[in-house]
């Protein structure tokens, strides 16, 4: 198997950046580019769907659950000869900023520092271009059925032009990403190290340490999901609904080494939809978890929420 | 410039006699001058790392020591795919001296080149483990504790530095620029004038667009204004003339200041411009400033300094060693830059006196995420300047893992022993007690109010003597 990855490794094509527009008018498309592995439509490429572990678009080349998309901004491109404007005020990547929007996105983010760092509008410097940064998409899944499913992920950018014979010109890209289970790609045990690493990779990063709710800036109920946080703040933690605390609840109440007792464990019943006066179900205002990823869970409460390791049936 | 009895007792006299007489004592501008007096020929520099500096990856343990940790971070830093492990290797180039507590070798980012040339001509002090009790995770909340330089009331009170013009300069006098679009909360109160500018030769005085052939009248009339309202006895209105003058005539004699050091200091003119970033663009527009008040131009008398880089919020893709990732992007630009400024200063004859401090709202997560990290507690500070005492200062913090919080960051401590934290008010005392030599119970009464309650785990008592300046 090793050697099977190792051929393909050195056979394979890396990933290429190609420069696109990003969408908007020809006239205004260069004020601000995409450089990416973009592959598709094959004619035309100007979009992404990358299976997991393709080296021509997927940076880390594993089969790992996670497409690493290389994405760089240039500034003032000359890849058009239908645009020769030149000069840029602002770029602004959507959802960068980490203030409570409910779709931050670090990987935008981490784009937008980029920008600022490297670009550092305003700027008229022609093919000025941010260094690649990494947009990482999951897969989604694996669900109860075995099966994975492809992830979307989009890049909006809105570039504004300094005053260029007294006008200012508004360039609106967008990047198009799909991330797709590899084949044979989608078992819990090839993606994740344990238990409590799925739940916290396919659970708490993707639906509840976002922004808004269980992240580092917002805190919500004072519990935070974040990775390398949300261990110790659940197992045997008092909750902060007092009606679950004054009942003898626990965030997950662990019993001894291997037994848990998922019925008093408020992090499960938060997700199967809580007793009145146990707050809201979990996640907020979102469609409930697959009932497989719960059954997870409760397994996982059962079996006295080992830190490592796989509890049976979670795998 | 020490300070001798005499110049104490009146300065004392004068903050006593204002209480009593009020504020119009402050137009005295003999008496304003003594209160100025404190910086002297000196100036202070702000740097704001703002999004939450990884500590963890930016003084780094190299090797266990009599502790263990190096066996922690291991264990916090991973590698492979998005692991932020810098090892010892990496380090190898940058290294400081040690941990005062576990004796741990450490060394700086990779991408600390700056900092470390800096660190070697020993005009950097690692400042280790600042935080305060109970921290906040929150950019906002801890942003405004720090920059207030008080947890107890950081919504909307006078940032630390601020509180210090504000008892020392008046509505009429400039004594502090920011390098921004507005006044950053280090500097915010509201007595005397700051003023915020991102570029020194784009200010200009707001008048009409409509034509430029009746400048001279206008000019005239909005001056008019300013000093009637300046000779006002109403507070209010007298601050608003006085701030008007003080705004009108730097909107005069900044922009100057741009063509004066371009044609002075070409050749540090260009080496910013090598760094071709933009902290060594902001610093440059300080450059300009100190070299402006060294060269005595006219108007222009600002002593404090501000300016902040951005992008250090980095939950995602932060990179490890690898010069393209964007830890070290950052890292590279700060510490060249710093080193540009400071031997810019240094060529100037003023390296000596100006004093810098480096700071951010908060560290990281101690282990790591998929790529980056999350938001954390205590992380290093750095003070920086031709009087200060290189070194490191203050103890790592504890990563032990069975140390952690349940937030998995490091705890806060002002018990007596190994990993005491620094406090990061202990590092603002020390530079407003020997740089701006304020007597610590004014710092205390007036500045850096101490927090009550547990000795152990709350700041009770200040130690404004750290002894990276005396």
């Amino acid at each position: 198997m090793l050697a099977a990855v190792a051929i393909i490794a050195a056979t394979a094509r890396p990933a290429a950046a190609i420069t696109v527009g990003g969408g908007g008018g020809a006239r205004t498309d260069c004020l601000a580019v995409f450089q990416a592995p973009v592959n598709t439509p094959a004619s035309h490429p100007r979009s992404i769907v990358c299976a997991d572990g393709d080296p021509t678009c997927d940076a880390d080349g594993v089969v790992n659950g996670v497409c690493a998309i290389a994405i760089a901004v240039c500034a003032n491109s000359t890849f058009s000869p239908m645009c020769t404007l030149a000069g840029v005020q602002s770029i602004t990547i959507a959802h960068a900023r980490d203030d409570g929007d409910p779709k931050f996105d670090p990987a935008m983010q981490a784009l937008q520092q980029r920008v600022q760092s490297e670009i550092d509008p305003p700027t008229s410097t022609t093919g000025l271009c941010t260094s690649p940064t990494t947009l990482r998409v999951p897969i989604r899944g694996p669900f109860g059925n075995g099966m994975c499913k492809p992830r979307k992920a989009v890049v909006d950018m809105v570039t504004l032009s300094t005053v260029i014979d007294g006008a200012v010109y508004r360039d609106a890209d967008r990047l198009r990403v799909r991330c797709e289970p590899a084949p044979d790609g989608c078992t819990a045990q090839a993606l994740f190290s344990g238990t409590f690493d799925r739940i916290q990779r396919q659970i708490f990063d993707q639906s509840c340490a976002v922004s808004g709710c269980h992240d580092s800036q917002s805190r919500a109920g004072d519990l935070l999901l974040e990775p390398g946080a949300a261990y110790t703040n659940l197992v045997d933690a008092a909750p902060a609904n007092l009606n679950a605390n004054a009942a003898g609840w626990k965030r997950v109440h662990v019993l001894d080494a291997t037994t848990g007792d998922p019925d008093t464990s408020l992090l499960l019943q938060k997700l199967l939809g809580p007793p009145a006066g146990f707050g809201a179900r979990m996640p907020f205002n979102r469609r409930p978890l697959d009932r497989a990823l719960i059954d997870v869970v409760e397994l996982w409460i059962a079996a006295g929420a080992p830190q490592t390791g796989w509890v049976p049936g979670t795998d | 410039m020490a300070i001798t009895r005499r110049q104490f007792l009146k300065r004392s006299g004068a903050v006593s006699a204002a209480a009593l007489l009020g504020p119009s004592l402050f137009t005295n501008p003999f008496v304003r001058r003594a209160l100025a007096d404190t910086i002297g020929d000196r100036y202070l520099v702000v740097l704001f790392l703002d999004g939450g500096n990884d500590g963890l990856n930016t003084v780094v343990p190299v090797d266990d020591g009599g502790g263990s940790l190096r066996t922690a971070y291991e264990a916090a830093r991973l590698t492979g795919t998005g692991g932020l492990r810098l090892t010892p290797s990496d380090l190898g180039t940058t290294l400081i001296g040690a941990d005062p507590n576990t004796g741990s070798q450490l060394g700086l980012h990779p991408g600390c080149t700056g900092f470390k040339q800096l660190y070697d001509a020993g005009k950097l002090a690692v400042i280790q483990g600042c935080g305060y009790p109970d921290y906040s995770l929150s950019h906002d909340q801890s942003r405004a504790i720090w920059m207030a330089g008080d947890p107890s009331t950081p919504g909307g009170a006078a940032g630390w530095v601020g509180k210090h013009l504000a008892a020392n300069y008046v509505g009429s006098e400039i004594p502090a620029v920011c390098i921004s679009d507005r006044i950053a909360g280090e500097l915010r109160q509201s007595t005397t004038s700051v003023l915020a500018v991102g570029r020194l030769r784009d200010l200009g005085f707001p008048y009409d667009d409509v034509s430029g052939d009746d400048l001279a009248a206008k000019r005239a009339a909005v001056a008019a204004l300013y000093d009637t309202a300046g000779s006002g006895t109403q507070s209010t209105i007298r601050y608003i003339g006085e701030s008007g003058t003080a705004t009108l005539l730097a909107s005069e004699s900044y922009p100057a200041l741009d063509d004066l050091y371009v044609t002075d200091r070409s050749a540090f003119n260009d080496a910013y411009d090598t760094v071709n970033r933009s902290t060594a663009r902001d610093l440059r527009e300080i450059a300009k400033m100190i070299y402006g008040v060294k060269q005595g131009a006219a108007n222009v008398h600002a002593r404090f300094f501000q300016l902040a880089n951005g992008g250090y919020d980095t939950h995602s893709d932060q990179g490890a060693a690898d010069p393209a990732g964007q830890h070290y992007g950052l890292h590279k630009e700060v510490g060249d830059s710093l080193k540009v400024f400071y031997d810019d200063l240094a060529d100037m004859g003023v390296a000596d006196k100006v004093c810098l401090v480096v700071w951010s709202e908060f560290s990281r997560r101690v282990p790591q995420n998929d790529s980056g990290t999350d938001h954390g507690s205590q992380g290093p500070m750095f003070v920086i300047g031709g009087a200060v005492t290189g070194g490191v200062y203050g103890n790592h913090p504890n990563i032990d893992p069975a140390a952690l919080d349940d937030n998995g960051n490091t705890v806060y401590s002002q018990a007596a022993g190994g990993f005491r934290s620094t406090d990061f008010r202990d590092v603002y005392g020390t530079i407003l007690k020997h740089w701006l030599n304020v007597p610590a119970p004014t710092i205390l009464s007036s500045v850096l109010p101490v927090d009550g309650g547990d000795p152990d785990t709350q700041w009770t008592a200040p130690n404004f003597d750290m002894g990276f300046l005396t």
